[in-house]
């Protein structure tokens, strides 16, 4: 055994090492048994690979071969085959085990004499009712939830209310539940204001933030360089980043040449941006509510 | 934002679905396989009414084991093990003279004389079917090599999907699948000759 696979070794490393090839495409020469004098001179080797042997070696690996599930390597797939080109008897064994495999893929699929889904469906019914309960979708995800609750109400729901104001509904939930509260969301807007305070009402906050937006627009500026060689998205990208950039620079001009004046300004933004927030939050929540008919 | 249809829906989601109590999602996947487990049941017993049969043996036994489904495997390799040991059940418990016949005469690796009889070229020129040869030869395999021919050459199951499916290793599924393409080429050599013979 180890002589036979020092064998297959030397003959690709003689294909590999020699590049001949000649050799390469002549399967023929893969198909000779290994020459005893690369062998061991003991008998029970000199057995072990004679021709009879060999042939009950390669029709061991002919069902994988026909196959082809992988097991065998492209080399040895090229040795069984070079093997079966001068070896009739293997080569018999091979046409026929590719003949009842082709035989056997001729069979088809029956048709179904009658659609069972009825009858097992009333069986179910009939012999294990109530087995699994109505219950609530498992919430795995805000995805899961809508689609859970769509093909609830496209099968269940028909006189409530239509089902595109239930999916509203699910979409709403599943967004409600998966961010901030209404206190949080105001804690959390109250900490953006006051550290914007922190910087605007000193001298080196507002140098930090001009210089911020300074960096920003030498950003923009790369980005929109590295795309301008793009036709149509050069162009785009260009105008668009030309707008925010102006617009950070007079940010920026703002915050570093304005002084206590910014802190009155900033206070009417801060009045400004809370009266938008609240009056969007109450129209939603009404919304919501005339929808689900105040459930 | 994209509806979801019950046909578009995969395997895992259609059983959970089932086990919050949605029956309709168990119809769906009764639908969607149940032309498979009919032809394995089929091919198995040999029948179309016991095939039948089984088909909603199998629903009801996965409806009822639903819950234990752990999704290692798909939904289809699960109802396929459940299916294919109702048929060996069923064929052991049956006895009919056309089991007996078998258990008594392949296990021991013989052919049987009946099947060589059938399988003559007189034969098959009045059934006129090649089909039908092969589907009386698959009949005649012992339980455990037909199943393994007919996932693999039917159903279209890889030998690891077998495996899966039957609870054996794989190297036993190439075993019992080479066996079963050796007792069927002996029992095949009439067809197989006219095949190469039609060449």
């Amino acid at each position: 055994m180890v002589a036979y696979a020092r064998y297959w070794k030397w003959k690709r490393m003689e294909n590999k090492y020699e590049n001949n090839p000649e050799e390469r495409q002549e399967w023929g020469a893969y198909a000779t048994p290994p020459p005893t004098f690369h062998l061991n001179s003991d008998k029970q080797e000199v057995q072990q690979n004679s021709p009879a042997t060999l042939c009950v070696r390669v029709q061991e690996m002919l069902p994988s071969l026909v196959d082809n599930d992988g097991t065998i390597r492209p080399e040895m797939a090229a040795a069984l085959f070079a093997h079966l080109a001068v070896c009739p008897t293997c080569a018999k064994e091979f046409e026929e085990m590719q003949r009842t495999v082709a035989v056997l893929n001729t069979l088809a699929l029956q048709p179904l004499p009658m659609d069972f889904s009825g009858v097992i469906m009333h069986r179910i019914e009939l012999e294990m009712g109530g087995l699994y309960a109505k219950q609530a979708p498992p919430a795995t995800s805000p995805i899961s939830q809508v689609q859970t609750g769509e093909s609830y109400a496209t099968e269940h729901i028909t006189d409530f209310a239509t089902v595109s104001q239930l999916q509203h509904t699910t979409v709403e939930t599943s967004v409600t539940q998966s961010t901030l509260t209404a206190w949080q969301r105001v804690v959390a807007l109250g900490a953006f204001f006051a550290t914007l305070l922190v910087f605007l009402s000193s001298g080196w906050g507002r140098a930090t933030l001009g210089a911020s937006l300074q960096t920003a627009r030498g950003w923009l500026r790369q980005i929109a360089q590295a795309t301008e060689e793009i036709p149509l998205l050069g162009w785009v990208t260009g105008q668009a980043f030309s707008v925010i950039s102006q617009s950070l620079h007079l940010l920026e001009e703002t915050y570093r040449t304005l002084g206590a004046s910014a802190m009155k300004g900033l206070f009417v933004d801060v009045v400004v941006a809370t009266t938008v927030i609240v009056f969007v939050n109450g129209r939603k929540s009404q919304a919501r509510k005339a929808s689900t008919g105040g459930l | 934002m994209r509806t979801v249809s019950l046909l578009e829906q995969t395997d895992a989601m259609l059983v959970r679905q089932t086990l919050c109590g949605q029956a309709n999602a168990y119809n769906t996947l009764v639908q969607r396989y149940q032309r498979q487990v009919y032809n394995l049941a089929y091919r198995m017993l040999g029948n179309a009414e016991d095939a039948g049969d089984l088909v909603q043996d199998t629903f009801l036994r996965a409806y009822g084991a639903l819950a234990s489904f752990r999704q290692d495997a798909s939904f289809l390799t699960w109802l396929y093990k459940i299916a294919s040991n109702l048929c060996i059940d069923l064929l052991r418990s049956r006895k009919t003279r056309y089991a007996l016949s078998l258990d008594a005469e392949t296990d021991e690796g013989r052919e049987p004389a009946a099947d060589s009889r059938s399988s003559a070229p007189e034969e098959i020129a009045v059934r006129g079917a090649v089909q039908d040869v092969v589907h009386h030869a698959i009949q005649n395999l012992p339980e455990r090599y037909r199943v393994v021919v007919i996932m693999r050459h039917l159903n279209d199951m890889s030998v690891e999907e077998i495996a899966q499916a039957l609870d054996l290793p794989t190297g036993t599924v190439k075993t019992h699948l080479f066996r079963a393409r050796e007792m069927l080429r002996g029992r095949l050599r009439p067809v197989l000759e006219m095949e190469a013979d039609g060449k």
